[in-house]
């Protein structure tokens, strides 16, 4: 389990601001559990195919798929290209701007609030899905990891100003509608094509003193993930 | 009061808040895979595209004169060179350049070596004629048009069609005055 946090704590820590992971697995196996995990993220960065060896899904999903199912062109063979450092950066509100257009035009093509939910999370599924690629080339370091002291199939990530929701705010009509949906989606695409399926939902939750709730992206793994890892620890 | 002189683009960028590029690049791909599901006519999603980056050009002119400090410009010369060397840079950390001015001065050409829209995308042959990037068509003229210029912009060379940079003809066609919404005499 502590694997995929790294991955994750070190996404989210360095992309998407600060966060505190409130609970986690705390148990002797853990650090052979990472140690056979980084071993497998290792194996991909050194292999042009960019599978993630580990028991459980194993969709090789390349970037050549990123958009349609096209072939490939000769002399635009995009995984030729190199890949670049991961440093290079827009500004915040180049991206706020692009994410709201993202929800208005959802907001036209569905009826309530769960359907627009979905369609974000599933947006943010496929970016899930390549980020995780990404990151497996990249040998992200995660500056710190908090461990908590409950043994649960759920987690949660809390962070107190989501990126995404940041610049929007919610008509009363809207009620509990949340963008952080996108970002539950995006967690939902790495755990899956990493071989931990699991349901993921974002949550506003009220703080005593804070203006705005903190939101909180809420992980409950499935049964068979639960399963191997009482198997392997 | 003295005025305050405009700051240059690297300046502003340095001074903005940032996120990682890849992000920005992954959410666009996810807006552009989702459009192409829903409208499947490539036509449609160009179309679609642009009027999003109108929207968008529309609300990002009122942040770019925020911050950048620009004195007005005199003519449509410092526009296009004010927009690809501060506007671009503040919001895509990219610089593009301007050239090919006709005669007149009202057409021009910015050209854009880097993009942060296209890395990792490759078009299939089913969207042969997707303008993928073109949402920052429509943010250039709906900004513009905010600023009392109307305007004609268009992709003259496009990297994912096989050509070596990007190219946009961004074409004045006419300047119009504000109009004040209540009558003097009233």
């Amino acid at each position: 389990m502590w694997g995929i946090y790294y991955i994750f704590y070190s996404y989210f820590y360095n992309n998407l601001g600060q966060i505190r992971l409130s609970k986690s697995l705390c148990n002797p196996s853990c650090t052979r559990m990472i140690d056979k995990y980084t071993i497998c993220l290792y194996f991909s960065t050194h292999t042009r195919i960019y599978k993630i060896a580990r028991t459980g899904n194993q969709n090789c999903k390349s970037i050549e798929q990123m958009i349609g199912a096209g072939k490939m062109k000769q002399y635009t063979n995009v995984l030729d290209r190199p890949l670049s450092k991961g440093k290079q950066e827009v500004s915040l509100s180049g991206f706020a701007f692009l994410f709201s257009e993202l929800v208005q035009y959802n907001q036209t093509q569905v009826d309530n609030i769960a359907e627009l939910e979905r369609r974000l999370e599933d947006a943010g599924y496929a970016v899930g899905t390549r980020i995780l690629e990404l990151l497996c080339h990249r040998e992200k370091v995660a500056d710190s990891l908090e461990k908590g002291t409950e043994h649960e199939d759920e987690y949660m990530i809390s962070e107190k100003e989501l990126l995404v929701n940041r610049f929007i705010s919610i008509p009363k009509d809207m009620g509990a509608f949340n963008c952080g949906a996108f970002v539950a989606g995006i967690v939902r695409g790495v755990l899956d094509n990493a071989g931990f399926p699991a349901v993921v939902s974002a949550h506003f939750v009220p703080v005593e003193g804070l203006q705005r709730p903190r939101t909180t992206i809420l992980i409950k793994f499935a049964e068979e993930v639960l399963q191997r890892e009482a198997r392997l620890g | 009061m003295a005025p305050v002189a405009p700051r240059s683009g690297d300046a502003i960028f340095a001074s903005v808040e940032r996120v990682n590029a890849e992000l920005f690049t992954l959410t666009y791909g996810a807006m552009v895979r989702q459009l192409l599901t829903d409208l499947e006519e490539v036509e449609e999603v160009n179309n679609q595209l642009d009027q999003m980056g109108y929207n968008i050009g529309v609300r990002l002119v009122d942040e770019f004169l925020a911050k950048s400090n620009v004195s007005r410009c005199v003519d449509f010369k410092e526009t296009a060179e004010v927009i690809a060397k501060v506007g671009f840079k503040m919001f895509l950390g990219v610089t593009a350049s301007v050239s090919n001015w006709d005669a007149e001065g009202t057409t021009c050409s910015i050209i854009l070596e880097d993009n942060p829209l296209v890395d990792f995308v490759e078009l299939p042959d089913t969207c042969q004629g997707l303008y993928y990037c073109n949402i920052l068509s429509g943010v250039i003229r709906g900004a513009l048009e905010m600023v009392s210029m109307k305007t004609e912009v268009t992709w003259l060379r496009d990297m994912l069609r096989g050509d070596d940079a990007f190219e946009l003809q961004v074409k004045l066609l006419k300047q119009v005055p504000e109009e004040y919404p209540y009558k003097d005499d009233e």
